[in-house]
Parts: structure tokens; C-alpha cells; sequence
């Protein structure tokens, strides 16, 4: 049928020991899986197999993100509509990524490639799935995060890639901020009803911005916030904040890799189709201010260009 | 192309009414108390929507010397969709209603019909959109002053109702118009269907758009609108307490069943009402799996924090 | 005994700044303890924010970087966040550094 939702993301990290301590116990999230270079990561009030895979690498950045379809028959007709419209595509074996059934790979024009497939291994939620335990164990003194929400990636064109998720996979665009020309300088795209999945911004192609994980309640952000600090993490300017685009409360902060992490609670909603609402757009001059960051209106340069 | 996002899509608006002749008592309640925003009306009909909907209205109140549910709305892609919709609903055995654009005001055609041993669904897949009430250019999303110090809730939730055959609801809300189900209660002996919670969206306060719970066929038993989180809803609390509004014993409280933090409080016609926050990532996806409860743990499930023996009758339904 | 070398900041103005730093300690943090605040960001050797200009000397990394950042590098720069000196070093910063506020108090009752 379609395109159901962002399901995870795999990253090349420098060191996988230390990367897996980071996700373990800072992100806080299970361990689902290991190979000799990869780990398999699940957050606590997600199902599937994993949202997040670690690769051993001499590099940091996005290797390759995940979405699922609902049909089995969505993968033949995504590879022929990508290599039609002019992408490269791979067929991926069922098993080849562990946890997960066939898949097709694609790679857009931004560069990043997405994996397509139906079936994942259901591993369940960490409380259970039958009468589940009340509350969840602390991990890191803070409650678990609920799942892997979105990221932000670069490219040169963001308009381009945007265009083909929207022509062939019915991404809905929820906001855009563009340049005093009209041009699109970041473009964010969903399948569901969250403000975006992925989003497309200006810079390399092929780069990292960021990967966000949902927490329940602002007051674990703050709590995160002050962990972070206390244990030396790198994090962003500001610390914790609020973003004027969509009006969520965040802190970022990097993994030893030096991939930016994004904490973040906000219940925004979108209609999950195109053509639903009108677009909601942003200048540059109030994405800098109040967009970027709200309490404070000002971004630090580092903010746009610091990209894995 | 068949990658299109098809089927229902949205929960679009519960439509009540109330024995409250010109509506008055409605209009003080859900404007000044609960932070609706009022969109359209009439003397004896009223439409609001929540302050981060960009819709006509999400909810819609009309007076009433019978007072009742009247249908629960859900928006579908495109005409063409309602109509392979339509066939297969009337093809299950259930009669459809097949009205004009505008027989409800801002929405387009639509197909009305009773779910099995449930309440009235209408499935239309046009309404009007009024934009967002921040505006679309570099919006501040922020609670509009002239609803500050109310809930002033950011979306519509979901809607429970009652059905007397829960399972005979669920299997055509999954099997006809391709819901899929987050979490359900069953008996503990026969591992019958007692309740469920019911989806086609993947949104961060989710889990349900429309929810089964056991009663006579079709009643509402509550409607419940999403918060950004507890701490919110804490201090929404204080101002409905404040307003005079009834709330549930209960009072603030975990509700492991849809994994929310939930805060339960009634309209001055005994309409319950919930703000929510919490709720799971689900996908619209045939793989995904439901939480599964046996009616012996549901107490703990529906209220964490109350005494499981407190006389709460959390199952009657309100209207 | 862990072998210490001079290392030389040099700012695009001319002002410079010197610590003495062991070769098992990165550069930044090196300086950090002397009260200096080196310009930086992800401080794990991934998104070259940190990237001076070596003028003299060698190095080398304490932790892993990223080898698609390191090829983007201009010859002869180093990451100041998992660098280590292996000789006396100096180098030109990206953006100056800022200095950390220890008597920040005290300076304002001194300066009246």
C-alpha cells in the first residue's frame, strides 16, 4: 500500500565501544543485537527489531535510514518508480540486516540512501506485551525515551530529493524554510502524522545533522539536560531549548562519534497527507531567530554547519 | 501510483448533542473552561476545533431534547477513495448513507453508517480548511492569550464509545475500514474481547483514535484531546478545579492502558472529558502487535495511582 | 615519565597563547584547564569545528576521527579536540579562543 514511517536509522560511528556505551546508557536504549561491527539498538516503547544500528567504521555519519512499507508488494513498485525516475536502487536480502525481511534499497539525489521493506522481527516493548509491568526501570536516573522520531540530513538540493518522496512516495511536506529567493533551504517530509520523519536541509550531500529521540514529558528533557552536563557530554549551545519550527522542547548534544543527538517532547501533529493544509513556511531571518531557537531568537553558526 | 496513502487518515471530528436549548451553558463551558475555539455557530449548533488544528472544527455540539452521540468523523485521501470505501462497507452487510457536500457544514460528501453494535461513523474526504490560527508564515506556536489559563488542548485525541459486542465492533473497524489495534482488554478464562484501542494514525501522543469499550451498543464514553505532557495537565487541573469543573476522583493519573498520563473531568452534563499526554509511536502496519491485558490486571491498567477498590464505575459511559 | 611538550595557539591577530601539554592529553583539553575555551562542537573528531592550522610540529590522535571529515581537511590541519603533541607544536586557531571567566566578580569591583 505505502509508506507507513521512519523505522530506523544506521550510523557509522569511529569507535563501537565507546559509541555503544553512549547509546546505552546516555540515550538509553536496549542493545537488541550484536555482530562483530555492528549493534543493534531498540528504545523501550518500540517494537521492532531495532531503530538504531551502529557500524564500525573509520567514519561518523548517516550509512543508511529505514522505512517500512504495509504491503510486500510496495518494494517491487518502489524500486521500479525510483529506477524509473532515474536512482539507484539494491535489492536487499531478507536477513542481510538483522531482525528485518527483504528490502530495497535507493538512493536519492541528496545522496542518503533509504531501505524499503515490510517485515521486521517484532521484539516487543521493554515492559512487555502481556499484562506489562507498571513502570519501566530508570535508565541513566531518567525515564526511558518513548522511540527514534526523526532526523535532519544535508544536502546540496533539498528540493530535488523533497520532490521525488512527495512525486513517488506520497510524502506529505509539513514546513519549509526558504531563502529570500524562494529557494528551499530545508524541506521537512513525513509519512504520518508527526511533523517530519526526515527532513532536507542545506550542506553536503550525504551528511548528518542530526537523529532525535521522543521523550514523554519536558521535564525529561530538562532532567536529560542536566545528565548531560554533569557527565561532560558535548551538547549545543544553548543547552536545553525550545524550537519556534513546530514548538518542541529539545537538547542536542553528540555521541563519541561526533553524530549529533537530538532529546525532544512535543505533541505537534500534522494531517499525514499532501495538499491537506497550506504549507507552513519559514524566512530565513525568523528561522535564525525565534525558529532556530525560541526562548533565546539567535543560532549559533555551529548549529547549521556542524554536520557528520 | 499505488504508493498513495489511502483509507482513513485522520479522525476528524465527534459530533454530540446536548439538552441545552440555545447552547448556552455549552458555549461558557468548552470557549471559557476547556479552551475550545469557537469556529462556527448557530442558535442551536456549534463547531470548534483546538487552537493547533488548522481544520474547520473537531468538534461540533448541537441542542437537543434527545441528547446522544451522533457520529464520530474520519477523514479519507480522495473521493475515490470514499466511494471503494462505501462498496466495501455495503458489501459486509452494513447500510450506507450517502449525503451531498455541505449537509454538514464545511464538510464535503460523505458516507454515514452505523458501525456493528456501535455508534454512527461518517466518512467524508473534504473539509474546509480555515489555516492555522497562528497564521502559516514563521508561526508561534504558542496558546493563544484570549485561552491562556484554560487546557486549551493542542488536538482532538480520540473517541471511546460503548458497544455491547465488542468483538463484532473491532472485526469490522479492522477488517472493513483497516484500523489496527495499539492495546486490548480480554477475560482472563476464555480470552474474549472486552475492549480495544483502535488506530490508523502514527502521531507521538497515539495509540487511538477511537477506542471499544463494553456497553450498551453506541454510547460515548469519553472524548479526549492531546497535551504536550503531565506537568501540563497538572496544572490544567488547577484551572478547571478552579472553573468549578467536576473532575473524576481519579484525579490526575497514569493510565497504563494506551500508556498515558490522563487527567478525567466531566462537562456540566456529565459528558466525560479527557486530556491526555503520553501514548505510543504506533504503525499503520498489518505486522504490528497490541498489548494484550486480562481483565483481572485492567484496574491497575485504567488508574495506576488509585486504590484499585475506589469507587470509580470508570466503565459507564457518559453520554 | 609522559613526555610534555610547548603547544602554541596563534589567533589570526596575532595574539597567541601557550600551555605546556603531556602527550597523552588532548590539546583542548589541555587548554581548557589552563582557562582557555577553544573553539569547538561536537568535540569527538566528527565535524572539523575545531580544525587549526598546523605551522610546526607533530601530532597525533588520542581517539578515532572521522576519516571522511579528516579528507576534507586541508593538509597540515589538526582536530584540537583528540589531538595529542608529539613534539612542541604550534598552530593557528580557527576563531580565537575565549578565555574562561574565573573572577569575574572580582574584576568588576576592580575595575571601578
Amino acid at each position: 500500500m505505502a509508506v507507513t514511517r521512519l523505522n530506523y536509522v544506521s550510523l557509522y560511528v569511529t569507535d563501537l565501544d565507546l559509541a555503544k556505551k553512549h547509546y546505552e546508557e546516555i540515550v538509553g536504549l536496549r542493545v537488541t543485537d550484536v555482530t562483530k561491527n555492528q549493534i543493534y539498538f531498540q528504545s523501550s516503547d518500540s517494537q521492532d527489531h531495532h531503530c538504531v544500528i551502529l557500524n564500525s567504521s573509520d567514519r561518523s555519519g548517516v550509512e543508511h535510514i529505514g522505512f517500512k512499507v504495509s504491503d510486500p508488494s510496495d518494494l517491487e513498485e518502489i524500486k521500479w518508480e525510483s529506477e524509473k525516475y532515474g536512482l539507484e536502487t539494491v535489492t536487499v536480502d531478507s536477513g542481510e540486516i538483522l531482525g528485518i525481511g527483504e528490502g530495497v534499497k535507493v538512493t536519492l539525489p541528496s545522496g542518503h540512501c533509504l531501505n524499503f521493506f515490510y517485515h521486521t522481527d517484532v521484539i516487543g516493548y521493554a515492559n512487555g506485551m502481556f499484562n506489562p509491568k507498571s513502570i519501566a526501570d530508570e535508565v541513566m536516573g531518567v525515564n526511558p525515551l518513548s522511540h527514534l522520531d526523526h532526523l535532519l540530513v544535508t544536502c546540496e538540493d533539498p528540493a530535488k530529493t523533497i520532490k521525488f518522496l512527495q512525486e513517488v512516495l506520497d510524502f506529505n511536506v509539513s514546513e519549509m524554510a526558504s531563502a529570500p529567493d524562494g529557494s528551499m533551504i530545508a524541506g521537512f517530509a513525513t509519512v504520518g502524522n508527526t511533523m517530519h520523519n526526515i527532513a532536507f536541509a542545506g550542506g553536503p550531500n550525504g551528511g548528518l545533522h542530526h537523529i532525535a529521540f521522543y521523550v514523554y514529558d519536558r521535564a525529561d528533557v530538562i532532567r536529560r539536560t542536566d545528565l548531560l552536563k554533569s557527565k561532560n557530554i558535548p551538547t549545543m549551545e544553548f543547552g536545553l531549548t525550545r524550537h519556534g519550527v513546530a514548538g518542541v522542547t529539545t537538547v542536542y548534544f553528540f555521541d563519541p562519534a561526533g553524530n549529533r543527538n537530538e532529546f525532544q517532547c512535543g505533541a505537534y501533529e500534522t494531517p499525514g497527507v499532501p495538499d491537506r493544509v497550506e504549507l507552513v513556511t519559514w524566512d530565513v531571518a525568523n528561522l535564525m531567530g525565534k525558529g532556530g531557537f525560541y526562548y533565546e531568537a539567535a543560532v549559533e553558526p555551529k548549529f547549521f554547519i556542524t554536520v557528520s | 501510483m499505488s504508493l498513495k496513502h489511502l483509507g482513513i487518515n485522520r479522525l476528524a471530528y465527534v459530533r454530540y448533542s446536548l439538552d441545552d436549548p440555545k447552547l448556552e451553558k455549552t458555549r461558557v463551558f468548552y470557549k471559557e473552561k476547556l479552551g475550545l475555539m469557537e469556529t462556527s455557530s448557530s442558535q442551536t449548533s456549534i463547531q470548534m476545533r483546538c487552537w493547533h488544528e488548522p481544520y474547520a472544527f473537531t468538534t461540533m455540539i448541537e441542542a437537543s431534547k434527545s441528547p446522544g452521540l451522533t457520529e464520530i468523523g474520519f477523514q479519507v485521501r480522495d473521493s475515490r477513495d470514499l466511494e471503494n470505501l462505501k462498496e466495501k462497507i455495503e458489501a459486509s452487510g452494513i447500510d450506507v448513507l450517502s449525503e451531498l457536500d455541505g449537509v454538514i457544514k464545511g464538510v464535503g460528501e460523505s458516507i454515514a453508517f452505523n458501525i456493528p453494535h456501535g455508534p454512527r461513523l461518517r466518512l467524508f474526504s473534504a473539509m474546509n480548511q480555515l489555516g492555522y490560527s497562528t497564521g502559516h508564515t514563521s508561526p508561534d506556536w504558542v496558546t493563544p492569550k484570549s485561552i491562556r489559563g484554560t487546557p486549551a488542548p493542542m488536538f482532538l485525541n480520540h473517541v471511546a464509545v460503548t458497544s455491547d459486542n465488542p468483538q463484532a465492533s473491532v472485526d469490522f473497524l479492522t477488517n472493513i475500514l483497516g484500523f489496527y489495534i495499539s492495546e486490548k482488554i480480554v477475560t482472563d478464562d476464555s480470552g474474549k474481547l472486552m475492549s480495544a484501542l483502535l488506530f490508523r494514525m502514527s502521531k507521538n501522543v497515539g495509540g487511538q483514535e477511537i477506542s471499544i469499550f463494553p456497553g450498551p451498543a453506541g454510547k460515548l464514553h469519553h472524548i479526549a484531546y492531546t497535551k504536550d505532557d503531565a506537568s501540563d495537565i497538572l496544572l490544567d487541573g488547577q484551572y478547571l478545579r478552579n472553573d468549578g469543573v467536576n473532575i473524576e476522583i481519579m484525579g490526575p493519573t497514569r493510565q497504563l492502558y494506551g500508556n498515558t498520563f490522563s487527567l478525567h473531568f466531566r462537562d456540566d452534563f456529565g459528558v466525560r472529558l479527557e486530556l491526555c499526554s503520553g501514548g505510543r509511536m504506533t504503525d499503520p502496519h498489518p505486522e504490528f502487535k497490541p498489548v494484550v491485558w486480562t481483565e483481572s490486571q485492567a484496574t491497575r491498567a485504567l488508574s495506576f495511582y488509585d486504590d484499585e477498590n475506589m469507587d470509580t464505575n470508570f466503565l459507564a459511559y457518559s453520554l | 615519565m609522559i613526555p610534555t611538550f610547548q603547544v602554541t595557539i596563534r589567533a589570526e591577530d596575532g595574539q597567541e597563547i601557550s600551555c605546556k601539554v603531556a602527550s597523552s592529553e588532548t590539546i583542548m583539553s589541555a587548554f581548557d584547564k589552563h582557562g582557555y575555551v577553544l573553539q569547538a562542537s561536537c568535540k569527538s573528531g566528527g565535524c572539523g569545528v575545531c580544525v587549526a592550522k598546523v605551522l610546526s610540529g607533530n601530532f597525533e590522535y588520542l581517539l578515532p576521527m572521522s576519516a571522511n571529515k579528516l579528507k576534507d581537511v586541508v593538509k597540515g590541519g589538526v582536530f584540537l579536540c583528540r589531538a595529542a603533541p608529539q613534539s612542541n607544536l604550534t598552530v593557528q586557531a580557527p576563531k580565537k579562543w575565549s578565555v574562561k571567566k574565573i573572577s569575574m566578580f572580582s574584576d568588576v569591583l576592580r575595575d571601578i
